[in-house]
């Protein structure tokens, strides 16, 4: 049965001129959530890098690496490289310098010991080397080198 | 005379347990060097070590370097170098002073610390002297890093000139010793 109201179209036609600019809002509020979403895990840049230790990505201010960086882990990828996309077993891209050499280095921390400041720490490849500045302005380092005797 | 007796027994049954708990050390620094070495005692589960440095004169000094020879209980050993450089502080290490000299005495798991040994591989004098092992790749390493810190804090201070942060530019403009 056509119901049909007083100086207007038929219900359905009615209808169908009004579901047109819904849908349309509807698509648009679709379409922005839908990129705003994308947009939002594509820029997030805390979440964990893929092969690379989470301690890698703690830095100071500067930009340095922290104390306590591990000489078994690829600690100078995370620095040089502006991707962090290197793995443990990865070769950095812009410095040269072979983690996986260094994996076979036996000293597990580079200990900066009495250091009141903040310490850089590095991966030689065949060693570490730790370096700092004290209050009074005077620079130290300790660098190690891993044994050639190693059994 | 039995109570006389009762504290020296109570310190050797103590006592004797920690003093044997000390790892070698050897110092082989001669003693016509222009510092003294001291690293003191190391207990055996050290993991790092602090060494006291002491300018015996008659000159000032910019830089000491020493050599350390770190062995682990399986036989390893680990060559290690403790760098002091003053060049960038714009004092001297005067004849008399003392410094500490850091070195990391951290091993492979299930490793412990065996033996310490110590030299003084280098001192470094304003200008070019030296005495030691001049020509010691540790010496030209000090000497590149001076000039790195040398050449950024030149670029810095044009940076803070430049920007008119006079604060950080006076820190810059401090002088340095070479």
């Amino acid at each position: 049965m056509l119901i049909t109201v007083a100086n207007g179209p038929p219900a359905w036609e009615y209808n169908a001129v009004f579901k047109k600019p819904h849908l349309a809002v509807y698509i648009v509020i679709a379409t922005f959530f839908c990129c705003f979403s994308v947009a939002a895990v594509s820029d997030n840049k805390d979440k964990p890098i893929s092969g690379c230790h989470p301690i890698l990505m703690i830095l100071g201010d500067d930009q340095d690496p922290s104390f306590g960086t591990d000489c078994t882990q690829c600690i100078d990828c995370t620095v040089h490289t502006a991707e962090l996309s290197c793995s443990a077993s990865a070769t950095c891209s812009d410095d040269s310098i072979n983690c996986t050499e260094s994996e076979k280095c036996p000293i597990l921390s580079c200990n900066c010991g009495q250091v009141n400041g903040s310490c850089d720490c590095e991966c030689t490849g065949n060693g570490v080397e730790c370096s700092w500045t004290d209050s009074k302005g005077i620079f130290h380092e300790i660098t190690k080198n891993c044994p050639d005797n190693l059994p | 005379m039995r109570m006389s007796l009762l504290p020296a027994v109570i310190g050797f049954v103590f006592l004797a347990p920690a003093a044997s708990a000390q790892v070698n050390v050897t110092n082989t620094c001669p003693a016509d060097a222009p510092v003294a070495v001291n690293p003191g005692a190391v207990p055996k589960g050290a993991q790092s070590l602090v060494a006291t440095v002491t300018n015996r004169g008659p000159k000032p000094i910019t830089g000491v370097i020493l050599a350390w020879r770190v062995t682990d209980s399986k036989g390893a050993f680990y060559v290690e170098h403790s760098t002091i450089d003053y060049a960038p502080s714009g004092i001297l290490f005067e004849p008399g002073k003392s410094a500490e000299a850091d070195v990391d005495l951290s091993f492979q798991q299930g490793r412990t610390l065996q033996a310490v040994e110590v030299t003084c591989l280098a001192v470094l004098y304003q200008g070019k002297g030296v005495w030691g092992d001049a020509k010691a790749p540790e010496v030209a390493r000090l000497r590149a890093v001076r000039q790195g810190i040398a050449a950024e804090r030149k670029r810095l201070l044009g940076i803070y000139t430049r920007e008119g942060i006079s604060r950080l530019a006076d820190e810059l403009n401090r002088p340095v010793v070479r």
